[in-house]
Parts: C-alpha cells; structure tokens; sequence
C-alpha cells in the first residue's frame, strides 16, 4: 500500500480503538489498519490511540502497533506515555471515592442497578459480572475482582 | 467496592426509557460539577459461543468519568 500526503507535514492521527481499530470481536485489532498506522508512524507522523477503555485493556493495542506517543485512556481520565522511553504520567483525573458511594446510594440507582464496574485509580478492577461484555472490553485478559454491589 | 479514588465508574441497568431519564436527571442536576458520563447500549455476543458483539438492546450502560476527563486532552 502507498500512502501519500499532499505535503510533507506531519500529523497528530487521533484514533478511537472499539468500533474503529479493533475487528468486530472488540479484542482484536484489524491487521489491514495496523499496517497503515505503522506505515504513517514510518513516514513521521504521530498516532494516538484515545479510548474509553481502562489502560490496561488498552496498552496491548498500543503495543502491537509500536507506538511511542500517548495513550488516552478512560476517555481522558488517565494519559500517559508507556513507551519504554517515557513510562510517565500526563494526566489523572481520578473521581473521588465518595462521589461514587453516593451515586451507588442513589435510591433510583440503587433499586435498578443490575451490575457495576469500578476502574480504580491504582489500576485495580471490581466488577459484579464477568459476561463476554466486560470480558473484551475492560478486562482483556487482565486481573478484576468479583464483587457486590 | 474500596475505599480508593477511580478512574471509572460502569453502571448497567436495564433498558427501560423512563428510568434511565430519571437517572440521568439525578446525575445531571447533582453531580454535574464533578462527573462526565456517557450514555449507551451494552454490547451481548452476536450469537451463543461467538465472539462478535452486538448492541444488546435489553441493557443500557452509564460510563462514569471526572468531569475534566476528555479525548482532546491527549493532543493538547
């Protein structure tokens, strides 16, 4: 494949992962765009992955393509460089806990919530269900607890 | 479910419109200063065994993000 741009400026390509980088299983990433992206990485330019995923079920993603820029993850909340140059922290924007205790306590929340998913800011995961949704989208193969509401 | 900040919260309800207006009222009128949320279907297996998702349109999914929590910050 030839990619061509109409000049020789380089571009910072932000991309989402679910329903744009992945095939449609959700856990996998389409082959054809990863070839592109690393076309466009050779040629100079910037891709950034930024998802609504936790980090870690976003990093393999990130890895596979070779990537060495930011990772937007939790759409937003938590950015940082993984690459194995950088490894840092750009921006944590954590919810605090009382926050969420008491949207939990909500009265209407509380009688109607099926299930719960908790991304903490230590990077841990407690999550009433563990169904194919979860599974693919948050989990990725990486640790979680089973928990109560 | 901890005693730590998070960087998400999901909840899953089922997909009842009346309902799920009424939640989204109560986080809107009174957590609005601190939270962002999205608002959307759960995804199910397309069939029993299979590993393509759909759109389940019996469940409904709140994200639950800090309110400065935001895609565009990555490029600025």
């Amino acid at each position: 494949m030839n990619i061509k741009t109409a000049n020789q400026e380089k571009h910072l390509i932000k991309l989402d992962i679910d329903g744009t980088s992945t095939n449609p299983d959700f856990s996998t990433l389409n082959q054809k765009l990863k070839g592109i992206l690393q076309k466009l990485v050779k040629q100079g330019h910037k891709i950034c992955f930024t998802t609504g995923r936790n980090y870690l079920s976003a990093l393999p993603f990130y890895q596979e393509v070779g990537l060495d820029t930011f990772l937007v993850t939790y759409n937003g909340a938590y950015i940082s460089n993984p690459s194995e140059k950088a490894q840092e922290q750009i921006v944590v924007n954590p919810m605090a806990n009382e926050v969420i205790k008491s949207i939990l306590n909500e009265p209407l929340i509380k009688q109607n919530l099926r299930n719960v998913m908790i991304d903490k800011v230590d990077r841990t995961t407690i999550s009433t269900s563990d169904d194919i949704y979860y599974q693919e989208i948050f989990f990725n193969g990486n640790p979680y607890t089973k928990g109560d509401i | 479910m901890g005693e730590k900040d998070a960087l998400q919260l999901v909840l899953e309800f089922p997909n009842n419109e009346e309902m799920l207006n009424d939640i989204l009222t109560i986080l809107r009128s009174k957590y609005s200063a601190g939270i962002t949320f999205y608002f959307g279907s759960k995804l199910k297996a397309k069939n029993p065994g299979e590993k393509i998702l759909v759109p389940d349109n019996e469940r409904a999914i709140i994200k639950i993000r800090n309110k400065f929590a935001s895609k565009g910050m990555g490029a600025e």
